[in-house]
């Protein structure tokens, strides 16, 4: 993945979670590959992991192939997270129930979300209100972040992906 | 000029050695009778996700090379994909289309804009290199030692006739009823 440098562009950035802690978490986490549609409120994040990190990125054009790239490269030995926003999520509905569900492959799936407060809220009230409802509908277990205190969870649910038969889901309000 | 479909897999299946081949929707049947293996997986039911599935198992598996059978209409389904496996760029990644300009499955209704429809020059545009198209049964037969062990990501759309001849309830039920055994099956081999 290129990133090209924008004049004038100022990163969409919070102060929520810090896009440094969870590039840490995700490398504690020893992860093969991150699977990614590159989106404004984690912009930061996979500059730092292109600069920094030994993470491998697989840019796809649309969330739903990430789903099935994730389990393929799940059900050939390699960890893998596909890290995309909440559109992402309503647009990967049938990858999910027909390939990584079908195929009982289990991996990390982290979903962007603005927070319901502030800035972001004020931008798209709507952001990311039917997340947990979908998941929930799909039986997909989740947790949910919303500080850099609540990082931790990411590695719970990493721990949960072990021997599981289904995707873990981790909701970032940014 | 345009092959049957039966041929076309023949010929696959007898230049087939040890790759693992996945299969989506009409090719399903088809390939577990002429070619049945441990090595075959016909378990992704999302159309258009086979190749994405695929590519993930590509990147995990340098050490193996993987054969994807699909359809067009599938293709179709997700165009993006070629852009997304042209800049993964897997060098043991062959994929194969069906090409019979229709889904056969649901009756026979035309792709969109089938006349006009060009495969090839779509994952020329895409960013694939390594393209071809047979139909005719002879230079599929020659070239195919060759194609399968060129690098990757390899593209090849074979003009197929329409045939639903083979296509029933009963024959998809049993292979998909099985899935929880190709399920099992393939994770044993890929630890092989």
């Amino acid at each position: 993945m290129r990133v090209v440098d924008i004049p004038g562009h100022v990163p969409d950035v919070t102060d929520r979670i810090s896009n440094d802690a969870v590039r840490q978490v995700l490398e504690d986490l020893r992860l093969d590959y991150l699977v990614t549609v590159p989106e404004s409120l984690y912009e930061v994040l996979l500059k730092d992991v292109i600069q920094k990190s030994s993470m491998k990125i697989v840019q796809v054009c649309r969330e739903s192939q990430g789903i099935s790239i994730c389990s393929g490269l799940t059900y050939g030995g390699k960890k893998a997270a596909i890290l995309c926003s909440f559109k992402g999520l309503y647009n990967s509905i049938d990858s999910i129930l027909g390939v990584a569900l079908h195929c009982q492959v289990s991996f990390l799936m982290l979903l962007s979300e603005a927070s319901a407060m502030g800035k972001n809220a004020a931008d798209n009230p709507e952001r990311g209100c039917h997340t947990a409802s979908l998941l929930k509908a799909l039986d997909i277990p989740y947790f949910e972040v919303s500080s850099d205190k609540e990082l931790f969870r990411i590695k719970e649910a990493a721990a949960q992906t072990e021997n599981n038969t289904q995707p873990v889901a981790v909701i970032l309000r940014w | 000029m345009t092959m049957k479909r039966t041929d076309c897999l023949k010929i696959l299946a007898k230049n087939r050695t040890d790759q693992l081949v996945l299969t989506a929707w009409q090719s399903t049947d088809i390939w577990e009778q002429l070619s049945p293996s441990k090595y075959n997986f016909p378990s992704v039911r999302t159309m258009g996700e086979c190749s994405t599935f695929a590519l993930g198992l590509s990147l995990a598996r340098p050490d193996k090379r993987i054969v994807v059978l699909e359809g067009d209409g599938s293709l179709c389904m997700n165009l993006g994909s070629l852009l997304t496996i042209a800049t993964a760029a897997p060098t043991n990644f062959y994929q194969f289309i069906l090409y019979n300009k229709m889904y056969e499955t649901t009756g026979g209704q035309t792709l969109p804009n089938v006349d006009h429809l060009d495969l090839v020059m779509i994952a020329r545009g895409a960013g694939i290199s390594n393209v071809h198209r047979f139909g005719d049964l002879v230079a599929f037969d020659r070239e195919i030692p060759r194609l399968l062990k060129e690098q990757g990501p390899v593209f090849v759309v074979l003009d197929v006739e329409p045939d639903a001849s083979h296509v029933s309830g009963k024959q998809f039920g049993k292979v998909r009823s099985r899935d929880t055994f190709y399920n099992k099956q393939f994770k044993e081999v890929l630890m092989e």
